[in-house]
């Protein structure tokens, strides 16, 4: 890692061990305390150029942060994943405040001739809107992909309330042409499939991050914890598990990390890696949750133990924005979708030289 | 911090140039019956003269400095050219440990006649290369091994028995680990050796395979003299120079890609796609196919760099290896063929990997020594 990167994972990881309480309680209310000092830093805008408000980072910036910050009660994948480079795709300011976001293709979105836009539907399950100030909205509208900035006070009336495994809230919204603060068209062609891609990047991400603490965690208890006269760790049953709870935490974090740079690179892969990266977290949460439980027997169990604010996590972010069986469906569309190999599509280069291809 | 892999950019500059430049390579000799694709052929593919067609293109001994009669290349360029390779089943076996493992060995540890004298030719693939580690009774704990060296005039007399070498049969030289001294530690004592093939001393008898075919060996060495220059590296040196050589010879792409040629042909199936539980089937092998390749790369860039990562090594090794036998086991599931040694496509391919299936988790440390050395970080603090 370089040391950039190195420097905005130790600030944000110090941040985190201060505002992310031990035990594992619901998520609750937004961390407001942590949410302003990341904003102070500037690194809830990473995704945001400083023409429009943002501290001018990139995505890999933001990968760092959000995987040191990723049990922290707050909209930060959100923020720095899909609301950053939807409002830089369509040259928003940054609105301030909490800033959640979604990418909904069942709305209606409504310009009219002054350029104000408003938008009707429904938004399934969106993060800590409740407590938001600002909802960025991703939506196809008749020109194209439009990205919609919402003041979130005036939506509290249309909320239904909800919340996944680990209380993180989960707000469903009923929009009756609800007036946006600020709106615009993302230029050139795109479709929402790709914030939908970047949104789960942002997830498969937050899944490494959690995935390295429980790999930690579990590894220090089974160093820590005595049975039988021996350090759990001693017997070779425990060291096998540990050693698959570390593959399966390194094959997470190698889907992410790819992903994140391809999207950064804004390389043809992306999609095609972003697609494996929310696969592969979403399909070792299994293994992650279990051998972690299981390496830490029936205190891990417990709620005033840290494991089970972390594997909540894990069981809920899974689910969430496709599960692997979506997102592995994802793949084989776009094997059938190309005329090429499976090898020319997992190596992204085709035997033929496309015309389009610059050398 | 167990390991240290990041990804990184899978694609440089010239990286689908030389894609199309192999695959160019391989459909011509596919078309002109050079070759049939085959599961496993990095270790059953053995054809001298293939392997010689492939070197006159500059893709054998990539990593050998150009002074040496080598390519020059860098790792993740190799890594490009295995991985092709491996992806069209084409029978790379008769050159594969020479120029994945002896030509970095005697490169590090060799001296400068030992290169000048084995580096050209692995450049050629005129040397073919063995390597014999294994001994009946050390398998996984190598560190047992019994084979010996003594020094005697002009040169070391070696006495005892490797098994498992592959290519033998047709290889040129052999690179041994054997012990030459007494040592308290078990790791201590132990050096290597280049020895000529063939030699009136030297025996090597073929051990057949469950599949009836005959890709490793054993080798008994008969009180063989072979001369003082063929130590290699440092007298008692041996287990430091073979642990090395590992983390290349654990991580590279032959650990994730030997039934490739099985899933590329089952996924050009329409069947392939036909029910729901083959397309899940089939995304979850294409989304591990993509992360495996890339810390397999990852890898490959940090043994650029200069760094030894040998636990990410035993840890893509354990995971790739179960891959290989993960598609076997998808394949037969969805494709309703049985299975026929006898047969043609993809009944013949299946019966292969079926076969080859037990050794892929055996071969270059069992994945339950992986697995101890990747918790070694914590078991032994």
């Amino acid at each position: 890692m370089s040391d950039h990167l190195a420097l905005l994972a130790s600030v944000t990881a110090d941040l985190s061990r201060q505002h992310v309480p031990d035990g594992s309680h619901d998520a609750g209310p937004v961390a407001t305390a942590f949410w302003d000092e990341l904003v102070e830093l500037g690194f809830v805008t990473l995704t945001v150029p400083e023409s429009l408000s943002g501290s001018g980072g990139d995505l890999r910036d933001a990968a760092a942060v959000l995987r040191a910050a990723a049990a922290g009660a707050m909209p930060l994948s959100e923020a720095l994943f899909l609301a950053g480079p939807a409002l830089s795709a369509a040259r928003l300011d940054w609105p301030g405040g909490i800033v959640t976001a979604a990418v909904c293709d069942d709305v209606e979105v409504h310009l009219d001739d002054t350029g104000r836009a408003s938008v009707s539907g429904t938004v399934p399950r969106v993060p800590w809107l409740r407590e938001a100030d600002h909802l960025v909205l991703v939506a196809e509208g008749r020109t194209g992909v439009t990205v919609l900035v919402l003041a979130a006070d005036s939506l509290r009336a249309g909320l239904e309330t909800g919340a996944n495994l680990a209380g993180e809230p989960r707000d469903t919204v009923r929009l009756h042409q609800a007036g946006a603060i600020a709106a615009g068209v993302v230029e050139g062609p795109c479709d929402t499939g790709w914030f939908t891609v970047l949104e789960a990047v942002g997830r498969a991400t937050q899944i490494a991050g959690v995935g390295r603490e429980v790999l930690e965690l579990t590894a220090r208890h089974v160093t820590e914890r005595e049975q039988f006269g021996r350090r759990l760790v001693a017997f070779q049953a425990v060291q096998h598990q540990l050693a698959r709870l570390a593959e399966s935490v390194a094959l997470v974090e190698m889907a992410a990390d790819a992903a994140v740079l391809a999207a950064h690179d804004a390389a043809d892969r992306a999609p095609f890696l972003g697609a494996v990266a929310k696969a592969e977290s979403s399909y070792l949460v299994r293994d992650v949750t279990a051998i972690a439980h299981q390496l830490h027997g029936a205190i891990g169990f417990t709620a005033e133990h840290r494991l089970g604010a972390l594997t909540k996590r894990l069981w809920s972010w899974r689910e969430e924005l496709g599960n692997e069986q979506h997102w592995h469906g994802v793949l084989v569309d776009r094997l059938e979708a190309s005329t090429g190999t499976l090898w020319e599509l997992v190596t992204g280069v085709p035997d033929r030289i496309d015309p389009e291809e610059t050398p | 911090m167990p390991i240290g892999l990041q990804a990184a950019p899978t694609t440089s500059a010239d990286e689908p140039g030389l894609r199309r430049a192999v695959r160019e390579h391989l459909d011509r000799e596919r078309a002109e019956g050079g070759f049939e694709p085959a599961v496993d052929a990095w270790l059953t593919g053995i054809d001298p003269a293939f392997s010689r067609r492939l070197a006159a293109r500059g893709w054998v001994g990539m990593r050998i400095p150009t002074s040496y009669g080598g390519g020059g290349r860098s790792a993740v360029e190799r890594f490009v050219v295995t991985e092709e390779l491996l992806a069209a089943g084409a029978p790379v076996a008769a050159h594969w440990v020479a120029d994945r493992q002896m030509a970095p060995g005697i490169l590090a540890h060799g001296t400068p006649e030992q290169r000048q004298t084995y580096l050209p030719g692995i450049a050629t693939a005129e040397l073919l290369f063995g390597i014999g580690m294994s001994e009946p009774d050390a398998g996984s704990d190598l560190a047992a091994v019994r084979t010996r060296a003594v020094a005697v005039e002009d040169g070391w007399r070696l006495t005892g028995t490797k098994v498992w070498t592959s290519s033998a049969h047709v290889a040129t030289n052999l690179v041994v680990l054997v012990r030459t001294d007494v040592s308290q530690d078990r790791h201590g004592g132990l050096s290597q050796f280049v020895v000529d093939l063939p030699h009136p001393d030297i025996h090597v008898r073929p051990i057949i395979t469950i599949d009836g075919g005959h890709h490793v060996n054993e080798v008994v060495f008969d009180d063989a003299v072979i001369p003082a220059g063929a130590l290699l590296g440092r007298r008692g040196e041996g287990w430091a120079q073979v642990t090395r050589e590992l983390a290349a010879e654990r991580s590279g792409p032959e650990r994730i890609l030997s039934t490739l040629p099985l899933l590329v042909a089952w996924s050009a199936c329409e069947e392939s796609r036909g029910s729901r539980g083959a397309r899940e089937d089939l995304g979850r092998l294409v989304s591990r196919l993509s992360t495996l390749r890339q810390m397999s790369l990852a890898i490959a860039r940090q043994i650029d760099e200069g760094r030894d990562p040998s636990v990410e090594a035993a840890l893509v090794k354990d995971l790739g290896t179960q891959f290989e036998s993960e598609v076997v086991d998808v394949v037969r599931r969805h494709a309703r063929i049985e299975p026929d040694p006898t047969g043609s496509g993809l009944a013949r391919l299946l019966a292969s990997a079926v076969l080859h299936t037990p050794v892929f988790t055996l071969r270059g440390g069992t994945n339950e020594v992986l697995r101890s050395i990747v918790a070694k970080q914590w078991s032994t603090r």
